[in-house]
Formats: C-alpha cells, structure tokens, sequence
C-alpha cells in the first residue's frame, strides 16, 4: 500500500456495532489488527457498521483499548499488568474468547499466557469448572494418577 | 462461575503456557487432558513456548561423596533480579546403581548424566552408563550401557537431530578415534559411526587436567569440538547429527595468538561461538553468524578482566565459559573455576557481579515436557 493512502486510512475510523447493539468506534489501523474486523471491512467496505455478533458492549471497549496502545507501539509489561490488574478470572475468560473471535493474535496470545499464569496454582477442580470440563476417571483411577504425581500436589489448595 | 463452553483449541492454547508442574497435575482432570498433555505434539508447542524463558541450571553436590546431587533449574530472569541472598535449592534426588554421576549436556529439558561403572568382581570390565532425565516432569530413562575398555579415556557428547527428531548420545575415543551414536528412542542401541577426522587433540587432554572434560558446543543440528592440529593450528571438528558425518572448520582469522589459556568453543544464541583471551587484559567472544561461513566470524563481546567481579589470573589457565545470553541480550551468563561460579555481566553497562554459591557445573535450561521412554 502506497505511503499517502496507508495515512489516510490510518486517521479514518471504522464504527462496530456488538452484539447488544451498541457501536464503538475504532481507528482502521487498529481494526487491522483483528483479522475477523479486517475481513468484514473487506466484504462489506469500511462505510458501513461493522456487526460483531458475538462480542458486547462489556468486552469491546477493553479490547478496542488494547489495541489502541498497541499501533502507537506502547504496549509494555506494566501496560499489559494494568490492563488485566482488576479483572476477575471469568472476565479475563470472556475477553479471551473475544479476542479469538475477532482473531486478534496479540491480544489472544497475551490473555492466553495471563489465564495460565491465573490457573498455575489453582486445583484440579477449579480448572474442571473454569473450563467447563467434566472429569470421566472412576475415583480410584483419579486418587492412582494424584498418588503418582504428589509432588506436583504440594501446595496447592485443593478446595479452592 | 460462567459456564462457557471452551474449544479443545484454545483449551491446548492456554494450557502450553502452563509450567510442567501445573500440567502434570492436570493429567488428572480427565482422560482427554491426559492424553493431550502426554501427546507429542502439544509437547513440541509447550517447549517453543516455554523456550522463551530461558533458565540456567546450576548443580551442586548433596555432600561431597554423595551419589546424589540437585538440579536448581533458575529462570534467566529470576537470576538477573535476585542479586543477593541465598537461592533455595529443590532436591531432585538420583539415586541409581550407586554410580556418581554428572552432567554431559542438556537439551530440550532433558539432561543427559554419564556415570563410569567399575564391576568389583570383574575389575578390567568396565561401561559407562547414561540417563536422560527430565527434573521438571521428574522422570528417568532406563540406564544405557556402553561396553568399552578405559571408560575413562572417552569422550562423550550430547544432542538432538531436528531432522529425525531424535536425541544422540555420542562416544569417542580420541585415542583411537571410533565413534558411537546411540539414538535414543530409536532401535536402542550403539552404532559405529565414522571415525573422528585424524588430528591431534592435546587440547583436550590439557582440558581434562584441569578438570574440564566433555568440552563441545551443540550448536543447531551439530556437535562441535576444538581441537589442535600440528603447527598449533586450532580447528573445529563439527559432527552433523543427522549426516554423521564431520567438517572441518576454522576459528576466525582475527584469532592467531596461543595464549596461557586455552581456547573454548560455546553456544550463543544458536550460532557458534569462539572464545578466547586476549593479551591476559579481555575476554573476547566471536560469533559465527551463518554456520560454516568462515568470513561470517564477526567479534561480538569484548569483556574486560577488569569488569568481571573475579580474581580472573590468565596463570591459573582456566577458561571462562559463556553459559547463556538473556533474550534482550543485555546479560550474559558465564561459568568460571569449572562452573563453580556463574558471573552475570551486563553488556550494556559493562559491569558483572557473582551469587556465591558453590555450584559444581551449570549449563542453560529449558522447561520442557519431553519424555525419557
């Protein structure tokens, strides 16, 4: 793309509209970005509301927040920490599913190693619930496996 | 608690940047994780993750005529920021066949420890045995045996071939130059292989009189070993792992003075590297930019003796030996008084400093599922 029309394109703005009707704008080069953005501007022009059906008004602002940083090449490590300092671990989970749906790498990446570093000390069963998987191991094949690997037990708090 | 249904792909997302720990533990969860954790592939997307965080291991003696000793596995980070007070050591215990073991080098999270078993009854029959080990997943292969008479004399490395995907233990007689391969994982047992390219290896021997043995820079799919030819050259025998076979190659052509100390070769950030001392006042490192290159040898670090936070005596001939280099390259890590001391200089503000822990060896480190079955 040619210098004058990347600046051009970089001070218009694309509008989104979420899945609960609300419509937030962003910078086209920040829409870049999130490949699923980029796709739909490309099929549907950059004039129209983009409609992102399965993302709302809750989690698009962070996101569009977070990208936001990242075309003026601000993203840091205290950045980063800031941004998910208040979010609970089900918050985090919503942005992350989000962020895959919009096929927005960076961030996916980023919240994919803040969800593990949130569930390394967690239990067994926290994880279970977390990621809304059932456990299909009779009790005595489950208290075998936890036996023969104690030591990756310890210090865990296991009714969390 | 929200319960929203997670795809498997993203579930293996977030579970390659779980350390080894938090994912032996969630073998538990269900039959579908266990089998996804113990599946080669995720194993192979965890340990590019995790080789992003580069860690040092640094070995110390239980006592001093213990069979045992422990593996501190230290993120590069922790280290950088953890200028004083005393480092925790975790206590992996090896206890096997009662046979004192050390470290010949480290791959993929794997170690590979070679022990030199002497039968009591049979007293001329000797072996050396092998382990791969694993201290993050905290499992041991069975032991691999190589027959031969004065174990002691051979040499041994350790590495892995990208192209059959396969780890190598090498052996090598620099006496009568044969060399065995044994290919872990493979039909599990030593095969003959060419023999090491005819030149003289004093410098080895000097090496191993100082207590250095087993020096070699695994260097992407190769073993490399320095050696000295007649007039004092110095050359670099490079073994391919997935050839077998060997190159020669020339240190650079700034380096032409023998000094009191000897030499090394070190792997830094996947190219090979030449290090030597300078005029007894610096340290310099040369980095081999394109493997077998020659004129692509470019003069990389120049450390000044002073700098360092050592008593650094050219006299006492002992190299200093580049371990690690930090991902933003502003720390590099280095072994002093054979790996009994780490120094971790800072490249930007050339100054280094010391922890003051007596460690025995270290070598760099990387957290990794692999198996040793």
């Amino acid at each position: 793309m040619a210098q004058e029309a990347s600046s051009s394109t970089s001070s218009k703005t694309i509008s989104l509209k979420t899945g609960d009707g609300e419509i937030f704008e962003i910078e086209a080069s920040a829409a870049k970005q999130m490949k699923t953005v980029q796709r739909l501007i490309d099929d549907l022009g950059d004039d129209i509301t983009i409609p992102l059906h399965n993302v709302f008004s809750k989690e698009l602002p962070k996101i569009i927040e977070y990208y936001k940083k990242d075309i003026t090449g601000e993203i840091t490590k205290d950045f980063e920490a800031e941004f998910v300092k208040d979010l609970n671990d089900d918050e985090v989970k919503v942005l992350f599913l989000a962020a895959n749906y919009l096929d927005a790498n960076k961030l996916f990446e980023f919240l994919s190693q803040n969800i593990a570093d949130r569930l390394e000390s967690k239990s067994v069963e926290y994880v279970r619930k977390y990621f809304g998987v059932e456990n299909d191991f009779t009790p005595e094949e489950e208290s075998k496996l936890r036996e023969e690997r104690a030591w990756s037990f310890r210090g865990i708090k296991e009714d969390e | 608690m929200l319960r929203e249904f997670i795809p498997d792909e993203l579930i293996t997302e977030v579970l390659s940047f779980l350390p080894v720990k938090s994912l032996m533990r969630l073998k538990c969860l269900n039959k579908s994780w266990k089998t996804l954790i113990s599946d080669p592939a995720f194993i192979k997307l965890h340990l590019k993750r995790s080789a992003r965080n580069k860690h040092l291991a640094l070995f110390s003696r239980i006592q001093q005529t213990s069979y045992n000793f422990r593996v501190a596995p230290f993120r590069l980070h922790c280290l950088l920021e953890n200028t004083s007070g005393t480092i925790t050591v975790p206590y992996f215990p090896i206890n096997k066949d009662r046979v004192s073991l050390n470290v010949v080098g480290s791959c993929n999270g794997l170690f590979c420890l070679v022990g030199y078993y002497h039968t009591p009854t049979y007293i001329n029959y000797k072996k050396i045995l092998f382990y791969l080990w694993n201290p993050a997943t905290r499992t041991l292969s069975n032991k691999i045996k190589f027959y031969c008479e004065n174990c002691f004399k051979w040499r041994v490395a350790f590495g892995y071939d990208n192209s059959t995907e396969t780890y190598k233990i090498v052996v090598f007689n620099p006496e009568s130059y044969e060399v065995s391969v044994f290919n872990f994982g493979g039909n599990n047992i030593w095969k003959n292989i060419q023999s090491f390219p005819v030149v003289l290896l004093p410098l080895d021997r000097v090496l191993a009189s100082h207590g250095y043995r087993d020096v070699y820079a695994h260097v992407n799919d190769s073993l490399n070993w320095l050696v000295i030819r007649e007039e004092s050259q110095f050359v670099i025998i490079s073994l391919d792992l997935s050839s077998e076979t060997y190159r020669q190659l020339l240190p650079p052509q700034g380096f032409d003075k023998v000094s009191l100390v000897l030499p090394t070769l070190a792997m830094l950030m996947d190219s090979l590297c030449f290090c030597h001392d300078f005029n007894g006042t610096n340290f310099i490192i040369w980095q081999m930019k394109e493997f077998g290159v020659q004129e692509s040898w470019i003069q990389f670090l120049k450390i000044s003796y002073q700098d360092l936070p050592i008593v650094y005596n050219v006299c006492s001939r002992l190299p200093l030996f580049p371990l690690c280099l930090s991902e933003n390259g502003d720390t590099l890590v280095l072994a002093w008084d054979r790996g009994k001391q780490a120094i971790l200089y800072n490249t930007a503000e050339k100054t280094g400093y010391t922890d003051n822990c007596k460690w025995y060896g270290s070598k760099e480190y990387v957290e990794s599922l692999v198996s040793t079955c």
